[in-house]
């Protein structure tokens, strides 16, 4: 590249003679996809939400002044400004417990996300690709995952290594393990249309091993389909995660959820409503967001839909 | 269509084989039974530890164990239980508990999907579309259990209004009697109603998404332009044309979504205090009572093939474009 003083000129006086700027002909997809998705509005005030509550988990808990495992002295308060959401009748200041609740269940919903995204992208790409008898036993096996309610899977694995102060990991991981299944599906789906394409049969021509052509020609074709595949995954972890939590089977005492907050307000539920308000306004939140942005993403990521 | 039938139910078999293997060979590495039995205090004597991993069958091979399991089965036995339970009874008894929920949550949100559909598909970017639609996405962004005891405050209060007991907000209706009919109906109805809207609501969210969308692409297809330049009514071209069609795709996300609806019932049980399966399988996970967690998941998992099996003839019905011989 010549130094940029006599570019910039040059394409001033592009501008100036009315011809578009050189730059502005390359082809970014991801800045043609942003842009895109930032003129969704209800996926952008979503994202706004989102981080406002990952700040408020992260970043809340350490700054507030009571602790979700210190007791204070205020009894079954209802909501005021010395404890905006209220305590219960032990004295717990619920704010903390949701800040620590939301850490607890984003944390298990992101890990699920990543790692149920990685296998199932994996296992998805290599089935799709490799084909034959290979595809039918990865994808028969992915069947069988499936025919089982993953609440009850989870609900005993959990149980079965719960506790310490890494059980919310452990959920995580059983909720992970038995999720996947679904990234597998619609990775294979895309991966069976690409693998016939050009520039595959070119890779494979070149020389590229099977495993070059999965990760460096299919895989990131597939990225768009396995972002939207993604936060669908995270928005179903949280419910998960708050329906094993509830049941008992999930993240355990001393250390909280939002599930479990409200699996512990349930028997107050005339007398302090408050306690179970606000975990179950989060997790709708989040749920509700990570859906918006979903949506937001599939629309910008996907050529054939046009905004109206 | 019979041939498929048959066919379908012959690979259920060794399907259902393999993944009762699966499922067998996953609980019993996933921990010990006696675990607890092992940590208590006192000690329990080795006599009766040992006697236990007899009776639970942990002295012998895996192999052999599942194999035990296995030809119990056919004779309807599901294999011992550390609390003494008659687990095949117990099943029976619970599974007539819980259908009833399953069944009308499953028609109550299907009903009220395809009416979303309909309305949404139709009055397409109307405000009810916009209401229908920000409601779907609410109530799949809805914890059940969430829902459910939203449903339970709500229903002590009409119940103070009306000054009787018309919704009951606990129990499965099991040992109340009614003595007319009417009151009967009553009864039915109290039981029966808070847990179907509990455990309908997050399905119909996701099936009226996928139904309108499918009945947007149905109606704007050549033989929907078909039925409307031969003249037909808008209701006749919607509903028997346009309709019929879009609830053949709808089906596979309702099929799709049976494991989920029954893990759901679990919690919406667990909220209700019904005795039902979920409460069969709380309990048992609670004690570690791996048969009884066995025998549920072998149930849990013939319901769910039965009910994609359902789903796929009930496709074919629908969309005559599709036919299964060969």
């Amino acid at each position: 590249m010549p130094s940029s003083t006599p570019a910039s000129a040059m394409s001033d006086r592009a501008v100036e003679i009315g011809q578009a700027p050189a730059q502005e002909q390359v082809y970014r997809p991801w800045r043609a996809i942003a842009r895109k998705f930032f003129s969704y509005k209800a996926s952008v005030v979503s994202l706004v939400i989102l981080i406002l509550i990952v700040l408020f988990a992260f970043a809340g808990g350490p700054l507030w002044k009571y602790s979700y495992a210190v007791s204070t002295s205020d009894l079954s308060a209802p909501p005021s400004w010395e404890h905006p959401f209220g305590t219960d009748h032990l004295g717990y200041d619920l704010m903390a417990g949701v800040m620590r609740g939301t850490q607890r269940s984003l944390s298990i919903a992101g890990t699920v996300a990543v790692l149920a995204t990685l296998i199932g992208s994996i296992w998805g790409a290599v089935a799709g690709y490799v084909g034959g008898w290979a595809d039918s036993l990865l994808m028969r096996i992915v069947d069988l995952i499936m025919i089982f309610p993953l609440l009850a899977v989870a609900a005993f694995l959990a149980r079965q290594s719960q506790g310490g102060e890494h059980g919310w990991l452990l959920v995580a991981l059983v909720l992970a393990t038995l999720s996947w299944t679904v990234l597998a599906r619609v990775v294979r789906s895309v991966v069976l249309s690409l693998r016939t394409r050009e520039f595959v049969i070119a890779a494979k021509i070149a020389g590229a091993g099977p495993v070059r052509i999965i990760f460096r020609h299919l895989l990131p074709n597939t990225v768009g389909p396995i972002i939207v595949a993604a936060t669908v995954l995270v928005a179903s972890a949280i419910l998960s995660e708050t329906a094993l939590s509830y049941l008992g089977f999930g993240v355990q005492p001393p250390d909280t959820s939002l599930g479990l907050l409200i699996n512990q307000a349930q028997g107050a539920i005339s007398t302090r409503p408050w306690l179970f308000y606000f975990p179950g306004l989060f997790i709708i939140l989040i749920a509700l967001c990570v859906a918006f942005i979903g949506d937001g993403l599939r629309a910008a990521l996907d050529p054939k839909q046009q905004r109206k | 269509m019979l041939a498929y039938l048959v066919r379908r139910l012959l690979v259920m078999i060794p399907m259902m084989l393999i993944a009762s293997f699966l499922m067998f060979v996953v609980i019993s590495f996933s921990g010990d039974p006696l675990a607890e039995l092992k940590t208590m205090q006192p000690p329990p004597p080795p006599e009766v530890l040992h006697a236990m991993a007899v009776k639970l069958r942990l002295d012998q091979p895996l192999l052999d164990r599942y194999w035990m399991w296995l030809s119990g089965l056919f004779v309807g036995d599901f294999g011992p239980s550390i609390h003494n339970i008659d687990i095949g009874a117990e099943l029976v008894k619970r599974l007539g508990v819980s259908l009833r929920l399953l069944a009308l949550g499953i028609v109550l949100a299907f009903l009220m999907a395809v009416a979303a559909s309909v309305i949404g598909a139709v009055l397409q970017f109307s405000w009810a579309d916009h209401i229908i639609s920000f409601v779907a996405v609410a109530m799949i962004s809805m914890p059940v259990f969430w829902l459910a005891l939203q449903l339970k405050r709500l229903a002590i209060s009409i119940n103070q209004e009306l000054g009787f007991r018309l919704l009951y907000t606990s129990g499965d209706g099991a040992g109340m009697t009614a003595s007319t009919p009417w009151d009967r109906v009553l009864l039915l109805i109290g039981v029966l109603a808070l847990p179907t809207i509990a455990l309908s609501m997050q399905a119909f969210g996701t099936w009226s998404r996928y139904g309108r969308v499918a009945l947007i692409d149905a109606l704007n297809s050549e033989y929907v332009k078909l039925a409307r330049a031969k003249g037909l009514s808008e209701t006749r071209v919607v509903l028997a044309h346009g309709l019929r069609t879009s609830l053949a795709p709808m089906l596979t996300v309702v099929a799709a979504g049976g494991a989920g609806i029954l893990g759901e019932s679990v919690v919406t049980e667990t909220v209700f205090q019904w005795r039902g399966m979920g409460d069969l399988l709380v309990t048992g996970i609670q004690n570690n009572d791996v048969y009884v967690v066995l025998g549920w998941l072998l149930v849990a998992g013939l319901i769910i093939m039965v009910f994609n099996l359902i789903a796929d003839i009930l496709y074919a019905v629908l969309d005559p474009r599709i036919r299964y011989e060969r």
